[in-house]
């Protein structure tokens, strides 16, 4: 080992030694060498700074940058346009800023000029602040320095005209003046004021810094760059990820910006709040919130979107508590949990500042799980936010001049991944209910727009197809969480199916668009049944099946859909449920059907067998269940009770197997349906205490589901459903008192859905179906008039639904008899038989018909009440 | 995008490269000038253009410099590496005309304009590590070396250690203690 050698063995060798044992090594190994030991404290000493100057670990390069003073400027004295150049007062990431006056100006007032350094750019920037120069020279606020002008110079860079603020950075000026808290806030929220101000006017600062924040000689902050780096950015969208360029992200400061803006996602006036939470806790603090503040960028950056900041006062104990609050919500890093706006933020400041309680709490675990909806509320709102801003982009002035040019690509990509994931995450939000009506509305008018200047562009008409069947199922699809809104509904569907159409007329053929084609038939159908148009279903959902069937029968399985990212990459899991609405529409026991049993049952069977053929697939146990309990359903409603009980019990199985991995509130409403079902199976088998007890579990999960969006028509529905079904039970145990009570709960429920959505007539049948159980417990209590009244109910329901509804039929026959009961109760024979008679008529003319469904026990109870009443008249003759 | 410009470095200086491998000692001169040149306005553009620390993508812009020249094909890869040496001793150079540069601008105008940001980074002052470092490349060469690719060139340890055939490992022991020992003159020459 050579003497050099040496002396890296010793420094690696004491490195590894705490201080004290360091210390008696290094003199054991250096005796009498007091050079060697000299040197090596040195070393030792030299690792100890090292490791603390970052810069060891960052390029040269960087070093010299941050010790750069101004260099000669070429430009100084130059005349752009009426103004000359008089000194350099500032560059940041676009170009330099200088002093300038009007050379024609004998008052030689003062501007700043922003001088944008070259690039390709330049001529885009330009014609985009042509369009926007009028919004900022909106922008009057005495806290906002104004954008005069602009243009291009001699050489054709591009230049910006801007009030002249004769003033120093808000840090630097702290610095120097050493404010007490209390101006410092005040000049905060005159900050917060100009931002709240041009928030109001629609633009977003985007680069919020002390450096954009000029403290005037009588201590007045104004805000400098209003816009500015939205205006100088290649993409309108500013840096969304997909298109984020070099240009984009290099307008970054990393240190103020929002973990949004870091990671190029669309900008919000969250991220201005964000800002000025920095700004703020660099003002109160004294440090960035971020220890990595000054590293290298990569790391500031990883530190904006990562690190939890520490509370500010750590750095200033004497902000404890509601300042430490305010600051780390502004900070927070989803921008739906900061301030929702900087009205509001600035509001929790001025509360501090008067000793009133701030709405900014600390954001413990405990308080996240308490809040839950309140912060799933705003983070729908800004989802809405960013799909509007986006929206209102695409539709807005700025379409016509970025159809023409290469942009249209990326445009349109961006609004169908915002259309497609957005609608996806707040449909299984609860309570988002409003804002999808309008995303709705906002989406339609985009597609329109779109629809229009697709021309013949197989790409787009496919994207609009996908877009507008989306949006149908947003609006109406059945038992899903929709908007309710049946007739747009249609129109959507109906839109998506004719561009599909046409695509598939055209060569080479698309399995996408053939896919897709499908499925919109299937829901076409699926909202044709639930409005009670049962012809309609069958033959759109045999289209979907026809087209589906074709393209599986070369045992190519793989979908080629991408609409639905969370599914199965199988065709045959898009076919199976086709089969489970075509049983629906030839049988289905609840709600318009054609009423043939027999047949419904095979299409739930060969539903069941091609599920099994895909092998037990995780994700489609839930629909494996569904089709279990659908299945039991038809049972039921053949009379096959030990049956039906057999499937729903498989169903629920399936289900609390399911609710174990998955808390969400789809799989909880899959729960609470399987649990109803099992009840029903158990009203079948006329075990009334198991039915009850089934019931009552799937009311518990029902209600709460219905509490957290108190807006979704189905979950309301199934509710009211469970509530009859309640009631039933209470009647079979001979509970009449509460039986009468909770099928009036029931009814109250249908009726006030009934309400929203009167187009609904499964709705409207139920609520037959319970007026009809109402008048059979009415009946039980011999209360003629009660009887006749809900049974009367019941059929004026039932009738309005044509003569084509064999269910309907067949309850309507129900419904007169009863209401022939409850003649006969009051005595009033002649009445009782007439309907009595009605409703012979009826099962006969049903019967007559040939299909299966007609239940002989049913038809038996009229025809008995008919002959009894003709014993009376006969006796009272 | 800047890149573009250091495509025509790339084609242009190919060819000088491979003659250089074939025995023309000419076209190494030739091409190590082209290449300074063209590295010279890529660090001008940085050191004089954008201003703020903040400012994205210094480092990684020189690293694409690298990542051009180095993936320079028909180059075996002992040119390669050799080559990359050169580039970062030339970046070493580019620098140092910079400092000195600043330091008599410094000079002649006190007066200084600037946006705060970064200014609480602790910087290496380059000149004064440029001068330890000749003292070092006496003593311990490989060390000096690392410097020079990693400090200078911005390479990766990663990077340096398969261009120096040696391990990581030894890379990163030899950096620590290059550090050490550059901080030690540095804080001694203050």
């Amino acid at each position: 080992m050579t003497e050099d050698d040496r002396v890296q063995y010793l420094f690696e060798a004491a490195l590894e030694l705490d201080a004290a044992g360091r210390d008696a090594f290094l003199r054991r190994e250096c005796s009498g060498n007091a050079a060697l030991l000299a040197e090596l404290r040195g070393l030792l000493a030299g690792d100890v700074a090292a490791e603390l100057n970052p810069s060891w670990e960052r390029p040269a390069i960087e070093s010299e940058i941050g010790r750069l003073g101004p260099l000669p400027d070429e430009h100084l004295g130059e005349t752009i346009g009426p103004y000359r150049l008089m000194e350099a007062i500032g560059s940041g990431g676009m170009g330099k800023v200088y002093r300038a006056v009007r050379a024609d100006d004998e008052f030689h007032q003062s501007v700043a000029i922003k001088l944008i350094r070259s690039g390709e750019d330049a001529g885009e920037i330009v014609q985009r602040f042509r369009l926007e120069r009028q919004i900022l020279a909106n922008l009057q606020h005495p806290n906002i320095a104004r954008l005069l002008d602009g243009g291009t110079t001699s050489r054709g860079l591009p230049y910006l005209v801007m009030e002249y603020i004769d003033g120093e950075p808000l840090d630097a000026w702290c610095a120097k003046h050493q404010p007490s808290l209390g101006e410092r806030l005040r000049m905060f929220r005159q900050v917060c004021a100009a931002v709240q101000y041009a928030h109001q006017r629609m633009v977003i600062h985007r680069d919020l810094k002390p450096g954009n924040i000029l403290v005037a000689a009588d201590g007045t902050p104004k805000l400098v760059d209003f816009g500015i780096s939205r205006l100088l950015q290649t993409n309108p969208f500013d840096g969304i990820a997909a298109t984020a360029t070099m240009t984009g992200a290099r307008m970054l400061t990393p240190r103020y910006s929002s973990p949004e803006q870091v990671r190029g996602e669309p900008v919000t006036s969250a991220s201005d709040i964000y800002s000025l939470g920095v700004v703020l806790y660099e003002l109160l603090a004294g440090r960035s919130p971020y220890t990595s503040a000054a590293g290298p960028t990569h790391e500031v950056m990883r530190a904006v979107c990562e690190e939890e900041p520490s509370k500010p006062s750590i750095a200033a104990p004497a902000l404890r508590g509601d300042l430490d609050n305010i600051v780390l919500m502004a900070l927070r890093k989803d921008p739906a949990r900061r301030y929702a706006s900087v009205d509001q933020f600035a509001e929790d400041i001025r509360r501090f500042e008067e000793g009133y309680p701030v709405l900014a709490r600390p954001d413990t675990r405990r308080y996240r799980a308490a809040r839950f909806l309140r912060r799933n509320r705003p983070l729908v709102a800004a989802a809405m936010l960013v799909f509007l801003t986006l929206v209102g982009g695409i539709a807005g002035t700025a379409w016509q001049a970025h159809i023409a040019n290469q942009r249209f690509q990326d445009v349109r990509q961006l609004a169908h991944s915002m259309l497609f994931d957005y609608h996806d995450a707040l449909a299984d939000l609860p309570g988002a209910l409003n804002l999808r009506t309008r995303m709705v509305k906002d989406s339609l008018e985009y597609m329109d727009r779109l629809s229009k200047q697709a021309g013949r562009d197989r790409d787009l008409q496919l994207e609009l197809a996908g877009g507008y069947l989306k949006v149908g199922d947003v609006q109406a699809r059945a038992l899903h969480a929709n908007l309710g809104d049946t007739k747009g509904g249609f129109e959507s569907y109906r839109k998506a199916i004719a561009l599909l159409e046409g695509l598939r007329r055209r060569a080479p053929a698309n399995e996408e668009a053939e896919e897709e084609l499908a499925v919109a038939y299937q829901h076409l159908g699926e909202l044709n049944q639930q409005s009670g148009d049962v012809r309609a279903a069958v033959d759109n959902l045999q289209t979907g099946i026809a087209i589906l069937e074709k393209l599986c029968a070369h045992g190519q399985y793989p979908s080629k859909l991408r609409l639905w990212s969370d599914v199965v990459d199988d065709r045959r899991a898009w076919l199976a449920p086709m089969y489970g609405w075509m049983a629906r529409a030839t049988g289905e026991p609840v709600g318009a059907s054609l009423g043939n049993q027999v047949e419904a049952e095979r299409w739930y069977r060969k539903e069941l067998a091609l599920y099994e053929s895909m092998g037990h697939e995780p994700k489609l146990l839930v629909s494996v269940g569904s089709v279990h309990s659908n299945l039991g359903g038809l049972l039921t409603n053949a009379g096959k009770n030990p049956e039906a009980l057999v499937e729903y019990q498989a169903a629920l199985a399936i289900d609390l197997k399911v609710a174990k991995t998955r808390s969400d509130p789809l799989a909880r409403r899959e729960l609470a349906i399987a649990y109803h079902n099992v009840g029903v199976g158990f009203l079948g088998t006329h075990d009334f205490d198991g039915a009850l007890k089934s019931f009552q579990a799937a009311g518990t999960h029902l209600e709460a589901l219905a509490a957290a969006d108190v807006d979704d028509v189905n979950i309301r529905v199934t509710l009211a459903d469970n509530t009859r079904r309640i009631g039933e039970s209470l009647f079979r145990r001979k509970e009449i008192g509460p039986a009468i009570a909770t099928y009036r709960q029931a009814i109250d429920m249908y009726e006030h859905v009934s309400a929203k959505t009167p187009a609904n007539t499964a709705v409207r049948f139920r609520a037959g179906v319970a007026y009809l159980g109402l008048s059979l417990v009415e009946a039980a209590l011999r209360d003629g008039p009660a009887t006749i009244d809900a049974a009367g109910r019941s059929a004026r329901i039932f009738e309005a639904m044509g003569p084509d509804n064999r269910s309907a039929r067949q309850s309507l026959a129900r419904a007169y008899d009863q209401t022939g009961q409850g003649q006969a109760i009051g005595g009033h024979w002649r009445e009782a038989r007439e309907w009595y008679q009605r409703s012979v008529d009826l099962y006969q003319d049903l019967q007559g018909k040939g299909l299966a469904g007609v239940s002989p026990a049913r038809l038996k109870e009229a025809a008995d009440g008919l002959a009894e009443a003709d014993r009376h008249l006969g006796a009272s003759k | 995008m800047q890149y573009n410009r250091l495509m025509t470095v790339e084609e242009s200086v190919t060819g000088w490269l491979v003659r250089w491998r074939q025995g023309d000692d000419l076209a190494l001169e030739r091409v190590t000038d082209l290449v300074y040149r063209d590295l010279k306005r890529l660090a001008a553009h940085y050191l004089d253009g954008e201003r703020s620390a903040n400012t994205l993508q210094p480092t990684a812009l020189v690293h694409e410099a690298y990542l051009h020249i180095a993936s320079v094909r028909d180059l075996d890869w002992q040119a390669r590496g050799q080559f990359i040496a050169v580039v970062a001793r030339m970046m070493r150079r580019i620098l140092i005309d910079h400092a000195r540069r600043r330091n008599s601008a410094k000079r002649d105008d006190g007066q200084m304009l600037e946006w705060t940001e970064g200014q609480e980074t602790e910087t290496l002052d380059v000149l004064a590590v440029d001068q330890a470092l000749n003292r070092m490349a006496s003593r311990y060469p490989r060390h000096a070396e690392i410097v020079q690719l990693r400090f200078f060139g911005g390479l990766e340890s990663k990077e340096v250690a398969e261009l120096m055939e040696v391990s990581l490992t030894t890379v990163e022991r030899d950096w620590r203690f290059a550090r050490a020992w550059l901080q030690n003159q540095l804080s001694v020459s203050l």
